[in-house]
């Protein structure tokens, strides 16, 4: 048995009960859910407030839940949909309060400690320029990518999720992929063009 | 005749053009404290933690108990009982090296008898419904056969 039927398993599990199915089902994804959520909306806080959502989601239908697809698609469907219900809610807002809800997030919640631009350097010049890059990238060609690395799922998938074509699904992925190695690449080269002095450690 | 270049995207698709890797390296933030107790209260895991520490705490309760049962027995601070309703002598008549259902009947009705005869009625009634529990068609009473005082 293979790691997609195992996930499905362990949701029927908890539907009959076995709290500890979910226990180890939660661990395996908590994190890349958590990924993905923070880096479509730039926003810690949402991203928590969204977290929950989801697995409240999850919880709540555990007696209906069929595995009819990989597990993984199943959390990620719920949590686009959540993203694009939370944008909504914050367009309406933005109606009745005058600012811009796709404008960039406030200074305070621009991410994580470790994704500010302060503490960027203590990360790495490279991861930096690529998280940069992936925060650049148009929403739906970023969201095509990050269900590809945190929810490791394949085109199908992700065009069923976003609920566009194949075709497109691929398009936004290819542009995703082109933006961010062009993105790596030029840091390389920024890099090999240093002068050596700033490359090396002090002793 | 020469093969077109590889497309990036399938290149990407079996993770050979090191863009996988790149973002894998990247920092990994984990969801906050705050949101994993909360969402862990939902699934009811917390629930399950707390039933755990139930138990422990139950199994702990019932060991000092015992312990506790057998220091005053011990110690012999309870109140003096008759001869043969001692809790010494109780505990004696009801300890079996077998399962009740493995011990012979015939044995175990003169075992009660015996009791009787000794004076021991408390020990004997004990025996005799356990004996009872295991051989239906008893009756509550001691059998008048093995009342040996009557």
């Amino acid at each position: 048995m293979d790691a997609i039927d195992r996930d499905g398993e362990l949701m029927l599990r908890y539907g009959c009960g076995d709290v500890a199915a979910f226990e180890k089902l939660y661990e395996r994804h908590k994190g890349a859910l958590y990924r993905y959520l923070l880096r479509q909306v730039r926003d810690p806080v949402l991203a928590s407030d969204l977290f929950q959502e989801v697995w409240s989601r999850v919880i709540a239908v555990r007696n209906r839940y069929e595995a009819r697809a990989k597990f993984a698609t199943f959390l990620f469907h719920i949590a686009h949909h959540c993203t694009i219900d939370q944008h909504r809610r914050r367009r309406t807002a933005a109606a009745a309060g005058g600012f811009d809800p796709d404008g960039p997030p406030p200074p305070e919640a621009e991410g994580p400690e470790h994704e500010r631009p302060d503490r960027i350097a203590e990360y790495g010049e490279q991861r930096s320029a690529l998280l940069a890059a992936l925060a650049q990238l148009p929403p739906e060609q970023r969201e095509a990518f990050l269900l590809r690395e945190e929810g490791g799922l394949g085109v199908e998938e992700i065009a069923r999720i976003t609920h566009v074509g194949v075709e497109t699904a691929k398009s936004r992925l290819r542009y995703a992929v082109r933006k961010l190695r062009s993105a790596l690449a030029e840091t390389d080269s920024n890099a090999a063009h240093q002068p050596l002095v700033t490359r090396l450690r002090p002793l | 005749m020469t093969l077109p270049p590889e497309d990036e995207l399938e290149r990407y698709l079996r993770g050979a053009d090191g863009l996988s890797s790149a973002y894998r390296r990247a920092a990994r933030p984990s969801p906050p404290q705050a949101s994993e107790r909360r969402v862990r209260a939902l699934a009811g895991l917390d629930r399950v933690r707390r039933g755990v520490r139930r138990d422990l705490a139950a199994y702990a309760a019932c060991g000092l108990l015992a312990l506790a049962a057998l220091l005053s027995i011990g110690s012999g601070t309870r109140p003096a009982s008759p001869p043969g309703e001692s809790p010494q002598f109780m505990h004696a008549a009801l300890r079996t090296g077998a399962p009740d259902r493995a011990r012979d009947p015939s044995a175990w009705l003169g075992r009660i008898a015996e009791l009787r005869a000794q004076g021991h009625t408390a020990a004997a009634a004990a025996e005799w419904r356990r004996f009872c529990a295991v051989h239906a068609g008893c009756r509550d009473e001691l059998p008048g056969h093995l009342d040996l005082s009557r």
